[in-house]
């Protein structure tokens, strides 16, 4: 039977693309028939710009045929959430306008990271005629070293904050996380160094201190191997050709790059291997709605073959 | 002929998004400045150990590490003047400042003790920005370097860290104090007794939130701070000060990746609106693929010669070929459309290696870019 989780979290080093992967699961589950909620973190709007959508902002907006979109922020987040617990607008303003206790909330450790997560746990909770809103939420999460942050956030509330709703609340959002046929996180890396090392600093933060479930771990730009024959071929026509020795030396240089790449790629942990998909690289001067479709072709084919551990 | 970037300058600043190969650049252009004479310092908050794995080093803490001369000796570099390498330590930057400041060691107890204190500095947004300013005064200070290269921590802006001393300070200030035990602040004593946090109405409604008992340890925490803000406030006039001297160059770092390079030209704007100006941009990582390696002519040699081979092999090495070539031509429209974008700055581009760059042996490569000076 198909792994049908609640919230996907996915991240990765700066850069590597978590945004894509992000945009490509949003429309892999929406093709089989699932509602989505793309939820980026400080986005910047990025996942619309993918998308080809109008920019939504921190404002929750239906954006294509079954994908919800939003780009959350702290401050929008929080006010969210103190209107849903005091149900006063004049309450909040005069309350959390208020510069020293905006000041107050950002010393309070990790509360940002809380509210965000608190609006993912939400809607995750949220019902529409009887059944849930959401189908699944894919939570475009920050970087690396932020995203752990952020997932740690419930513990360190709930080790810092004494008893009280914002304690309880932290309580909930960490069961929803842990529960490993819920929630799910995705790594994505390139071949390179350092986000295979932050795909290892990831896998052991999330496994091993957090108990929540690592899923698909997503490759991308991978580059396809050339078979081993060319260069020394062309370098041997080089003798008489002298146009063929830059070839060569570019056929040479692109297969050393892919071969460190290779072994950069060794360095993940086995799971994470052993439940991989390639994403090849897209080379072009544009990368368009065409070219995410055609990654969600890849990832649709990966959530099919995807079972519960 | 185009002079060094860091000419005529004591400190220069590294900015940039995640994910750029800033702390290899800095690195590289320590390397070049130590190469060139110039008492070199590079200084890295980098939660990633990058810069010690880069310079081939164990990690190292609080204090200045020396790159040895012998250790860059193989890869035909000549340092002309000794290259330290610093990573300051967020926490313990933050435990050395209290100690500095705090009026007694009871305050001092009281503030290291203190639950929230413990996680202010590794979860408050700017703790890292902050860390890396104190230290690079402190640096700067000691007269040891001629040249201080600091990378700054991956920000989503250029302003993050020249903000950080006024944000921390802000919410340390004493009216927040006020505010949140007002009727008990005026007496003026730091005694938790004194400290009942359910009397206002802002203090309840907060206390809803996040609990009373929060709100208690916090309004400890912030009284410990009472005594300090002279201590903390006038260094931060002084890093300001320095920053904004002819003595700062910033840089701009980036990919070839056209996604970063809005985040570049707001960097730039965000600088100049605090009256700084961008010295060089550094492009890292760029494609180059010789102009001869693709034409129609080579190509059609190429398959020529990979006519012998298996069925297939010659249209892969053309199709290879090709994406390189795109590759290149887009990194070279991305540069100059950058650079069009930003006022043509002084620009320096770093090839891509054929590996990542994380040791002593690639820096060495790279560093002679910097030797040339930017164009």
């Amino acid at each position: 039977m198909a792994f049908l989780p609640r919230l996907r979290v996915v991240t990765g080093k700066g850069g590597v693309g978590k945004t894509t992967v992000a945009a490509a699961l949003a429309l892999a589950e929406a093709r089989r028939g699932r509602r989505v909620l793309l939820a980026e973190v400080n986005g910047r709007d990025r996942a619309s710009l993918l998308l080809g959508v109008e920019p939504t902002g921190s404002k929750l907006t239906s954006v294509l045929p079954n994908i919800a979109l939003v780009d959350m922020n702290p401050r929008d987040t929080l006010r969210e959430y103190v209107l849903l617990t005091f149900k006063f607008e004049t309450v909040y303003k005069a309350v959390f306008e208020n510069r020293v206790v905006k000041n107050f909330l950002r010393l309070t450790p990790s509360l940002g990271e809380l509210m965000m997560l608190g609006k993912v746990w939400y809607h995750e909770r949220e019902r529409e005629d009887d059944r849930p809103r959401f189908d699944v939420i894919v939570l475009d999460a920050p970087a690396t070293g932020h995203a752990i942050a952020m997932l740690r956030a419930p513990g360190v509330v709930q080790a810092t904050v004494p008893a009280g709703p914002l304690r309880e609340n932290a309580r909930l959002i960490d069961q929803l996380l842990r529960d490993t046929k819920r929630s799910t996180v995705h790594v994505v890396t390139t071949p390179e160094e350092m986000p295979v090392n932050e795909a290892v600093e990831i896998e052991r933060a999330v496994c091993d201190e957090l108990g929540m479930r690592i899923g698909i771990t997503f490759l991308n730009q991978r580059v396809t191997a050339l078979p081993p024959e060319i260069v020394p071929t062309l370098n041997v026509s080089a003798k008489e050709d002298k146009r063929l020795t830059d070839a060569a030396h570019v056929l040479h240089a692109r297969e050393v790059r892919r071969l460190a790449g290779e072994e950069n790629l060794q360095r993940l942990p086995h799971k994470m291997l052993r439940d991989s998909v390639s994403i090849p690289r897209i080379v072009g001067a544009d990368f368009g709605l065409q070219s995410l479709e055609a990654i969600a072709d890849v990832v649709a084919k990966a959530l099919a073959r995807e079972v519960e551990q | 002929m185009s002079r060094p970037i860091w000419e005529g300058r004591k400190v220069v600043v590294n900015v940039g998004t995640g994910g750029v190969g800033k702390t290899t650049v800095s690195a590289a252009m320590a390397v070049a400045a130590a190469a060139s004479g110039r008492r070199t310092l590079v200084m890295t908050i980098d939660p990633a150990r990058r810069l010690a794995n880069a310079l081939g080093l164990p990690s190292f803490g609080n204090v200045e590490h020396e790159i040895e001369q012998e250790q860059l000796a193989p890869y035909g570099v000549q340092l002309k003047a000794p290259l330290w390498a610093m990573m300051p330590d967020v926490k313990r930057t933050f435990d050395e400042l209290v100690e500095r400041f705090a009026p007694n060691d009871e305050k001092k107890r009281a503030i290291l003790g203190n639950r929230i204190y413990q996680h202010f500095s590794t979860v408050l947004v700017g703790s890292h920005e902050y860390a890396a300013v104190e230290k690079l005064h402190e640096v700067y200070a000691s007269g040891k370097y001629d040249l201080i290269v600091l990378d700054t921590p991956p920000s989503g802006n250029a302003v993050d860290f020249l903000e950080a001393p006024s944000r921390i300070i802000d919410f340390l200030e004493q009216d927040t104090v006020q505010w949140l035990v007002k009727p008990y602040a005026a007496a003026g004593r730091f005694s938790l007794k004194l400290l009942d946090v359910g009397s206002s109405f802002i203090s309840k409604s907060v206390g809803k939130l996040a609990g009373a008992e929060t709100l208690r340890e916090l309004a400890e925490f912030v009284l410990g701070f009472q005594g300090m803000y002279e201590g903390f406030r006038e260094r931060s006039r002084r890093v300001r000060e320095l920053l904004a001297s002819d003595e700062v160059a910033f840089n701009l770092v980036s990919s070839t990746q056209r996604a970063q390079h809005d985040a570049m030209f707001r960097f730039k704007e965000e600088l100049a609106t605090e009256g700084l100006k961008v010295r060089a941009l550094v492009v890292n990582r760029v494609r180059n693929v010789p102009p001869g390696a693709a034409t129609p002519k080579t190509l059609e040699a190429v398959r020529a010669a990979l006519q012998t081979l298996a069925p297939g092999a010659a249209e892969q090495a053309l199709s290879a070929l090709a994406e390189e070539a795109t590759l290149a031509s887009n990194d070279r429209d991305a540069i100059q459309n950058l650079s069009e974008r930003l006022g043509h700055v002084s620009t320096i581009l770093l090839p891509e290696l054929a590996s990542d760059v994380h040791d002593l042996a690639s820096l060495s490569a790279l560093h002679s870019y910097f030797l040339q000076g930017a164009t």
